[in-house]
């Protein structure tokens, strides 16, 4: 992981909480001791804080109903394992019983797998599908990781991180919102947007890739939208342990409310080149509420940031540089 | 590199003038408000087609919308459309030669640190320009554009909406968004402020039809523009957003930065945005080192063949 991104991580894990007080439209009081500025503001921090707070807290009180048809708001993942350090939430390549002190994590410790046997929910591959795997060689905390000058994510050298890879790995806060005719996704890893349309149009067919795809979505009942996306850049990853997709990729996204702070996010990968049947990269996946005046802290990936990373930190343990 | 930041365009409908805020859907299948097909990828209008169209009055503090900066010289390939690094009307033959901006038709007001600053900076446009194994823009390795530079180059469409306390900001050229915040806060201070690439901002209505944002906290390796132009961590950024109708924005664009321009100058002076349909689809435009790579490869087998 690029350096910058592994520190805006921790930052954002290590956070406190904050008071969950909805102020909109009010400005700051002027704070005695402080100069100019309100930088307490800025750069909000999640409530989960690295597991300094239970989860919980997140339904200490009592949540009022979902809204009707209405998704928009600031939803932070990390809490409910948005994460994935190890692969998909609901398909992490690692080994039945993968606590820490385990057996099963020493062996994942040890990474370099050949292939995925063994893991606890195991992924339907086709033969090009077990193939395109053995070609991407992650890092991270999957049985198949190698160490980082090995390996190969498209995303350590700043390569867009695409669709669905963008919450299938750093899946932490998103900001969504809605217009008449769209929904309106911003991701805080890599910064990037995306629109899932819903003014009735059709995906395309046969079209130019994109790493983001092209989106088109519908609500199914009051409290729960689902979105489909195709079109996706062959050339991206669907998760941190190198699960590869072909163009075809088509991505099944349900967005259910189930009240005014919890949404539960289901991703479906279908992609019978590489899967023989469809699976889910997360079910139901929590996201909690954050209060309306929730500052992201920016990510975003820049090569001279990671070139200057490697000087220091790669090149002495790679000897072939000396 | 421009080719990966290629770009397309079209038409709109209408808002309802009570609430700008964004709201709930009705319906997932009948949102439709064009009587254009919603279709993908669209190619940008060219600024003939916006002559002669029926002024429609501008909403009331409703900036929402696609809009479309291509037609009136949005990709600012010289630098800054107001002070474009180049002599009077001549950019080819203007072309390189020069350690500094000398006899521009515009200059910019450097101090001596902004000066010097400047010529650390080494472009491939504008009478500075040099060959592009000797350039450094931070854009050409896929480094964050950063703001103001999304306002400065290949600014082609944006689209906004404004929510109770924000209006989000999606720019096509590297895909990437900002949140400028109108719920009263104020900036952080710029003495501790943890730099970003696209800042902190705050806006708000100085009247009905305009629209002032104040940027500061910015990341000073980004350039301001291609011509690479350079800023300090101090700057402070305004937009100036002004509703002329209901299908024209213009947009004034600040450089305040004392440390490197001796005074704040305007990068955009009313520049023009056309309204685009809200069905409008944004070509992708993501920078990819890959494809870099790829594309320098082919280049450079073409000057020096491998084994010659």
């Amino acid at each position: 992981m690029p350096k910058p991104f592994a520190v805006a991580t921790i930052a954002l894990l290590a956070g406190l909480t904050f008071s969950p007080i909805l102020c909109a439209q009010t400005a700051a009081p002027a704070q005695p001791g402080k100069a100019k500025g309100d930088n307490d503001k800025w750069n909000s921090d999640p409530y989960n804080g690295n597991g300094r707070n239970h989860p919980a807290i997140y339904n200490a009180g009592k949540s009022a109903p979902p809204p009707r048809r209405d998704l928009s708001g600031i939803w932070d993942a990390s809490t409910g394992g948005g994460v994935q350090a190890g692969g998909a939430a609901a398909h992490p390549a690692q080994y039945p019983g993968d606590r820490p002190g385990s057996e099963a994590e020493l062996k994942r410790f040890h990474g370099e797998a050949p292939d995925e046997n063994g893991i606890e929910h195991p992924v339907p591959y086709t033969p090009l599908g077990e193939a395109a795997l053995e070609a991407n060689k992650p890092s991270g905390q999957s049985i198949r990781a190698v160490p980082s000058v090995l390996a190969n994510d498209p995303v350590d050298i700043c390569e867009p991180v695409g669709f669905p890879y963008l919450e299938n790995f750093e899946f932490l806060t998103i900001r969504l919102a809605q217009t008449k005719n769209q929904v309106i996704y911003l991701g805080q890893y890599f910064h990037n947007w995306r629109v899932i349309w819903t003014d009735g149009r059709e995906l395309p067919k046969d079209p130019k890739p994109r790493w983001n795809g092209y989106a088109v979505g519908h609500w199914q009942d009051d409290y729960t939208f689902v979105a489909e996306t195709v079109g996706m850049n062959e050339k991206s990853w669907i998760d941190h342990a190198g699960r590869p997709h072909s163009k075809d990729l088509r991505v099944t996204e349900i967005f259910h409310l189930v009240d005014h702070d919890t949404m539960e996010h289901t991703e479906i990968i279908n992609d019978p080149k590489m899967y023989t049947e469809p699976w889910m990269a997360h079910n139901k996946l929590i996201l909690h509420r954050e209060p309306p005046d929730f500052d992201i802290r920016e990510m975003f990936c820049s090569p001279s940031e990671t070139a200057g990373y490697n000087n220091i930190v790669g090149e002495p343990i790679n000897p072939q540089k000396k | 590199m421009q080719k990966r930041f290629v770009v397309s365009a079209i038409v709109l409908a209408a808002l309802s003038a009570i609430s700008p805020f964004l709201y709930a859907q009705s319906s997932g299948a009948n949102g439709v408000a064009t009587n254009t097909i919603p279709k993908w990828e669209d190619a940008l209008p060219k600024k003939a087609a916006y002559a002669g169209t029926a002024k429609r009055p501008a909403p009331r503090r409703d900036f929402s919308g696609v809009w479309n900066g291509e037609a009136e010289g949005g990709a600012q390939a010289n630098g800054a459309f107001e002070h474009p690094a180049v002599k009077t009307g001549r950019p080819a033959a203007d072309r390189g030669g020069q350690a500094d901006e000398k006899d521009i038709a515009r200059p910019l007001p450097y101090t001596p640190a902004g000066l010097a600053a400047l010529q650390a900076n080494k472009p491939t446009v504008g009478v500075r320009a040099v060959g592009s194994s000797l350039q450094n823009n931070p854009v050409d390795i896929c480094d964050p554009v950063g703001f103001p530079q999304l306002d400065l180059f290949q600014f082609r469409v944006v689209e906004f909406a404004q929510a109770e306390n924000q209006v989000l900001a999606l720019y096509q050229f590297s895909d990437t968004w900002r949140i400028i915040w109108t719920d009263g806060r104020s900036l952080p201070n710029p003495d501790n402020a943890e730099p970003r690439w696209n800042g902190y901002s705050v806006g708000k209505w100085v009247d009905d039809y305009t629209f002032v944002v104040q940027t500061n906290g910015l990341d000073e390796r980004t350039w301001l523009d291609h011509a690479g132009r350079p800023h300090t961590s101090k700057m402070k950024v305004e937009e100036r957003y002004h509703l002329v109708d209901y299908d024209t924005l213009e947009l004034t664009v600040t450089i305040d930065d004392p440390e490197y321009y001796a005074q704040p100058w305007q990068a955009l002076n009313k520049f023009v945005l056309h309204r685009l349909p809200d069905s409008f689809d944004m070509q992708e435009s993501l920078c990819s080192p890959s494809a870099i790579a790829d594309y320098k490869k082919i280049i450079q087998n073409v000057i020096s063949p491998p084994g010659k």
